[in-house]
Formats: structure tokens, C-alpha cells, sequence
């Protein structure tokens, strides 16, 4: 082999090597042109969401988008929510990454502790935020910083009944009792209640009608209260008297509640379309007040908009802004309420009749009333973590309620030092 | 064994001694990229405090993270049942494998449809696999309680109570494993000469004699890389379950990659993660190394 067809074989090798890399620098060098006053660039916003359904919900309107502002082109991707996380964390570590990210507001505590998002105070006027919901904006403030802009709120459990089972929802767990003993009476191989016993977001909130919460002002985790102890006992009370199975997760709660196997189910919104899908005859409620106590309070969260740290320069913070107050205008969030049925943020879109008189929004609307917002603090994750195995031990009648409340303390104490 | 050849073998006159690597260039370069650059970047970060607290601020801070780990009592705990899941599933896989191959490698009218049937699992994606078995074990119309109940045993809490949970994830990974080792039992069945089992005939050597003498040590090169492979994938094994049961109930069946994937993803403590992943590589590799070293299986049964 000649010298020059060496060399030829290593450039060429390089070459090779060299594109591999070429792709991710691309996104860094357009931002980093300069500003030329005369031609009108292009500016390429990338987008990650993960809403379901996001081809259907989120194309058209971008399309729409695009239409209308033609300097800025945006891609869209999508990802489920727990590989958004990791991946945007990722991703801005190394200088790369979306600018714009959607997803739920417990986001939050995660980017903004990583510090991966920039705060939204200054970054859109003060007329753009006062069209938005402020329990919703509240919602996605830490450390008095706004760092996200929610587009939806709920996301709440409600309790679904389906009437050919049960013609009207029980005011009360008394009531619930009641009805079970008589239905399982004549059909034993059916529950009159279902949900998801694996998960805490399922038992949060019962601690709520007991007036527990999984911190105190501190955001010091409180998980060893006498609310606790009641709420893990409730749950192995409604066990033992077999208004629920002796075990389920969320997919068998579904498909018994789906098949008529069960008459009521706790879950949210999400899952409403599925049900009228199968033309059941659902009803939706507040979730039965505990008797003696008070009305269990259900998790709420919104939905936001999230601004990647690296968004410096001017045209692309212009082009953020563009974006994200398209997302929240009355009419775009018109169009993505009716499709996720959840409660849209845009106050004026709020009060339109085609929101208001939406059977399942207006249903699911008086659960909102009693929910309490889920806190978005990193250590959230922890009692997550922590809370989940204590209640599958209760209900599997491996742990007492007391033992229970106690090790999770303990465990989440634990962690979240070791989080720091 | 490998001799030292006068002359590099290949080399054409006027090429250079370095125009191998010339030539793999392109290939080390995509190893560097995708296989050598996020190892070193483990290991670097196995030192460093990095977590979502310390996002930005990352620090070099030795052997705390190792510290860290083997001083937790939960990591003796999550160590004991990482065993216990490895040993049971290699040993049921490789057992129930190993009778069946022993079984097809005989004249079997129809043998090509069991062979068939028996590879399912195999052909089966994992996570469809997976799926399905929880289905299967849900406590009041899974398959496995209804078919019980039809002989009057009483429903088994598979899924909610910690031993039988264990149970059920062992029973799932042993169906999904043991494909495999019929597989490679067969093909090792299958090279071994029938004059051996003729010339044991005339001796007078019995069944087992023969399986003990004969098919034992002759499968021996292809078993050994087998198990050692199979021992490495089953204890770095998440997907069976994380989808079956979660770790559930209450982590009791947690195993120690699950707890590095929680820590790692769930509490995003990467330094912690990345120290607790480099000692599961070293327990895997002195393994690994002891199992190949006392069993002689990179030597061929002959020699």
C-alpha cells in the first residue's frame, strides 16, 4: 500500500469518526451566529413532551403554529415521563438538549434543584401571566421562583361508578360498607370497590380525609402520624371486609372495573376516555368522605411548560416566548381540553361554555374542590419510594399500620439525607 | 497455545507494523465513542459526589461512595437475595435445559414440534413475556389461581405476598432462561461421538455412569461459558422484576441492580449509582473469573 492511499484510508477514518459528532455540535453552532439584521433566520426550537396521544394532540396545533410564525420551526419529541427526566438531565449537562420541555409540575423539583431550567418571572410579561390560573402558577413555584408555565389542572382522583351496577355514588365509607356487603352478597365473584393498591398516589388521599400530609411546613417528611395509622388501616379494613380485592394494581383494577367485575373505581381523568370508549354507563364523584372524619383530598398537579437553562440567546428566548404563549392562548387550550378533559389554566378558556358544560370536566370538577395540590420537591420522590413498599406490606397484611408509619419514617429520614 | 511466529504473519513487504490499527480505525473509534468514553465516565463518576443536589458542583471524593455502599446493611441484604435469584434461576434453567436436550437428542417420533414448542419462550420478547406472567398471577382471574382453583387448592397471593412474589419472578426468568441452555446442551449433545456410549455399553456402565462419565464432561466447554454468561445476565437482570413485580411487595424483591436502578434513576445520586455498579462488575468478574479457573472451561473436554 502506497503512502498516499495511508492517508487516504486516515482521513477518510476520521471523516467517519468526525460525523458521528457533527450531529450533536449542529444545534450549538446555529445559536451561536450572530445577529444579522437583514435576513430573516430561522430559528429551530426543539420541543419534548410526553403527553399521551401527542401526535393527535400536539401536531395539528404546531402545524398551526408553524403556519403563522414561519421563522420559527419547531421539532417535536416525545418520551415518557420518567425518560424525560433522566434525558433532559442528560442532555443540559452536556451543553445539549431541548429548549422547551412539557411535562407534569413535579418536573420542578428535579430540573430546578439540578438547576437545568431558568426561572419564569422576568422571562414573560406580567400581561401573558395574569391570563393564567394562580393556584396553577402557584403550583410551580419553588424557593419563590416561578420556573414553569402550567397549561392544565387535575389530574385528580375521582371516584367512577358504572350505574348498571351501581345507580348512585355513596355519600360516605359507611355507605360504601353498606352497599358492599349487599352486593357481595349476591355476587361473589364482584367487588363494589377497585383501585390501584400498589401505588400511594391511591392512599394520599385517604391521609388527606384524616387531615395527614406527607410534610409540614418545613418540608420535613411527616409520615409517622396518627392520620397515617388511619389511613393504613382503612385500607386493611376495606380488605378484610372484602370491599376490595386481596390484591390489585393498576391494570387489574381497570380491567375488572371494564369487564363489570367491579361497580366503583378510583382513578383520574386519564382514564374516562377508555370508559366511554366501552360505552359503560359511568358516573363520576368526589371520592366517599370517611366517616367520622373528612373528605379524602386527592392529589392535583398541572401540567407545564419548562425553559432549558441554555436558552441565552435573544431570537431563541423571543422564539421560546412566542411558543409557549401560542400553547396558553384561550383558544389553543380550548382545543387541548377537550381532548385531555382536564381543566385548562387560561383563565377566559376556563370560563367558556364548551368547557363548562363538558359532562366529564364538569363532573370531575367538584373533586377539584377538595384535592390539595401534590408537592413538587425533590424529596417527594423519596417519600414516593419510601411510602409505596409500607403500603403494600399493610395491605398484604405483612406490617401493622403502627410498624408500618414508623419504618417509612425512618427509611425517609434516611434517604433523603443521603440525597445531599 | 500460542507461539511466536519469527515473522508477523500478513505483513507485505514495505507495510508498516502500524497499519492494523490503520485499518480498525474506524471501528475504534465508534468503540472509543459508544463503549470506552461512557465506561471511563462510570468509573470517573464511581469518585465524584454527583447527584441532583451536586448537579454543577461536582467534587472527587475518593472511596466515599464505596464506603457508602458496603457499609449499608441493606447492601448485605439486597446481596443474599441477589444470590438466592441468580443461583435458583441458573440452576433450574441449566437442570430443566439439560433434561430436555437429553430427551430431544434421543429418537423421539415428532422431536422437530417439541423442539419447536420448547423454543417459544425464547422467541418470545421479554417484556411481552413478562407481562403476561403477571397477568397470569393476579390473585383472582390469573390463569394459574383459576386453574387451581378448579383442583380445589386454595388461590395463592402471588403477586402481594413477599414469598410467593419471589417465587412467581424465579418461576418467570427460569421459563425464559431455560430455552437457552436446551439449546446449547443440544448442539454440545450432539457432537458427542455414540462410540462412547457403546464402548460404556460393553463395560456394563449404567445410565447414570454414562451421563455422569460421558455426557457430563463432554458438554463441559460449550455449559461452562454458558452459565457464566447466563450467571452474569440473571443477576444484572431488571426487566423481569421490574415488570412482574415492581420489587414489590414492600422491596422484598428487590435485587441489588433494581436498588442501583432506583438509586440512580428514581433519587438521581449518579456517583452513588455509578460506585454501586462498579462493585456488582467486580463481583461479577471475580465470578466469572474463579468459575472458569476451578472448572477448567476454557479447556476442551479431550484435552
Amino acid at each position: 500500500m502506497t503512502l498516499r492511499k495511508k492517508a487516504v484510508a486516515i482521513v477518510l477514518s476520521a471523516f467517519l469518526a468526525g460525523s458521528l459528532l457533527a450531529g450533536c455540535a449542529a444545534t450549538k453552532e446555529t445559536k451561536k451566529e450572530p445577529d444579522q439584521p437583514a435576513a430573516p433566520k430561522v430559528v429551530e426550537l426543539v420541543f419534548w413532551e410526553q403527553e399521551e396521544a401527542a401526535e393527535k394532540v400536539f401536531d395539528p396545533i404546531l402545524q398551526k403554529f408553524m403556519d403563522a410564525n414561519k421563522n420559527i420551526k419547531i421539532t417535536r419529541v416525545h418520551y415518557e415521563t420518567e425518560k424525560l427526566r433522566t434525558n433532559f438531565l442528560t442532555a443540559v449537562q452536556g451543553n445539549q438538549g431541548p429548549q422547551v420541555v412539557f411535562g407534569p409540575d413535579d418536573n420542578v423539583g428535579v430540573f430546578a434543584t439540578a438547576g437545568v431550567i431558568q426561572p419564569l418571572d422576568s422571562f414573560f410579561d406580567a400581561s401573558f401571566l395574569s391570563t393564567l390560573n394562580k393556584t396553577a402558577l402557584d403550583g410551580n413555584r419553588l424557593n419563590g421562583k416561578l420556573w414553569g408555565v402550567p397549561d392544565r389542572i387535575g389530574n385528580q382522583l375521582m371516584l367512577i361508578y358504572n350505574k348498571a351496577l351501581i345507580p348512585n355514588a355513596p355519600a360516605n365509607t359507611d355507605a360504601v360498607y353498606k352497599f358492599a356487603a349487599d352486593f357481595k352478597a349476591k355476587n361473589a365473584d364482584k367487588y363494589a370497590l377497585v383501585f390501584n393498591q400498589t401505588e400511594p398516589f391511591w392512599l394520599a388521599p385517604w391521609l388527606g380525609a384524616y387531615g395527614g400530609s406527607v410534610f409540614n411546613d418545613k418540608n420535613e417528611p411527616t409520615l409517622d402520624t396518627p392520620a397515617m395509622v388511619s389511613a393504613f388501616k382503612l385500607m386493611q379494613d376495606l380488605k378484610a371486609k372484602g370491599v376490595i380485592p386481596k390484591e390489585s394494581d393498576y391494570d387489574a383494577a381497570e380491567a375488572l372495573f371494564k369487564d363489570g367485575k367491579a361497580a366503583m373505581i378510583i382513578n383520574g381523568p386519564w382514564s374516562v376516555g377508555g370508559y366511554l370508549d366501552k360505552k359503560m354507563d359511568i358516573g363520576i364523584a368526589k371520592i366517599p368522605q370517611v366517616s367520622g372524619a373528612g373528605w379524602p383530598k386527592p392529589y392535583t398537579s398541572t401540567k407545564a411548560y419548562f425553559v432549558s437553562k441554555l436558552v441565552t440567546d435573544k431570537d431563541m428566548k423571543d422564539a421560546v416566548k412566542t411558543f409557549i404563549q401560542y400553547m396558553n392562548s384561550e383558544e389553543t387550550q380550548k382545543t387541548l381540553a377537550a381532548i385531555h378533559k382536564q381543566w385548562p389554566t387560561n383563565t377566559k378558556a376556563n370560563e367558556s361554555d364548551v368547557i363548562k358544560n363538558d359532562p366529564v370536566m364538569k363532573q370531575a370538577a367538584a373533586q377539584l374542590e377538595s384535592a390539595t395540590p401534590m408537592p413538587i420537591i425533590a424529596q417527594m420522590r423519596v417519600v414516593w419510594d419510601t411510602w409505596k413498599p409500607q403500603m403494600q406490606l399493610v395491605i398484604a397484611g405483612q406490617a401493622t399500620p403502627e410498624k408500618a408509619a414508623k419504618d417509612a419514617q425512618a427509611d425517609c429520614v434516611k434517604k433523603i439525607a443521603e440525597m445531599k | 497455545m500460542a507461539r511466536e511466529p519469527a515473522v508477523s504473519p500478513g505483513l507485505l513487504p514495505g507495510a508498516k507494523p502500524w497499519n492494523p490499527y490503520a485499518y480498525t480505525m474506524p471501528a475504534l473509534a465508534l468503540m472509543a465513542v459508544f463503549v470506552i468514553y461512557p465506561l471511563a465516565y462510570g468509573v470517573w463518576l464511581a469518585f465524584t459526589n454527583m447527584s441532583l443536589t451536586n448537579f454543577w458542583t461536582v467534587k472527587f471524593i475518593w472511596f466515599r461512595n464505596f464506603y457508602n455502599v458496603i457499609t449499608d446493611l441493606d447492601f448485605y441484604v439486597l446481596m443474599f437475595r441477589s444470590l438466592v435469584w441468580t443461583v435458583s434461576c441458573v440452576v433450574f434453567s441449566v437442570a430443566i435445559g439439560m433434561w430436555l436436550a437429553i430427551l430431544l437428542n434421543r429418537k423421539l417420533p415428532g422431536k422437530a414440534i417439541f423442539r419447536l414448542f420448547l423454543i417459544l419462550p425464547w422467541a418470545i420478547p421479554q417484556y411481552i413475556a413478562a407481562l403476561s406472567w403477571k397477568t397470569m398471577f393476579q390473585h383472582d382471574f390469573g390463569t394459574i389461581n383459576l386453574v387451581l382453583k378448579q383442583l380445589h387448592i386454595s388461590p395463592v397471593p402471588w403477586l402481594s405476598h413477599p414469598t410467593w412474589a419471589f417465587a412467581a419472578v424465579i418461576l418467570v426468568n427460569v421459563w425464559l432462561g431455560f430455552p437457552f441452555m436446551m439449546m446449547i446442551c443440544l448442539g454440545g449433545l450432539q457432537s458427542i461421538p455414540y462410540e462412547l456410549y457403546e464402548a460404556a455399553d460393553c463395560d456394563g456402565g449404567t445410565g447414570w455412569n454414562k451421563f455422569r462419565h460421558i455426557t457430563l464432561p463432554m458438554l463441559r466447554p460449550v455449559l461452562v461459558p454458558a452459565i457464566t454468561l447466563s450467571v452474569v445476565w440473571t443477576f444484572n437482570l431488571v426487566n423481569v422484576i421490574y415488570l412482574v413485580t415492581g420489587g414489590g411487595p414492600g422491596n422484598k424483591t428487590d435485587i441489588l441492580v433494581s436498588n442501583v436502578y432506583r438509586t440512580g434513576v428514581d433519587f438521581y445520586r449518579y456517583g452513588y449509582a455509578s460506585a454501586f455498579s462498579l462493585i456488582i462488575f467486580l463481583i461479577l468478574l471475580v465470578f466469572a473469573m474463579l468459575f472458569v479457573w476451578r472448572t477448567r472451561g476454557d479447556e476442551g473436554a479431550t484435552e
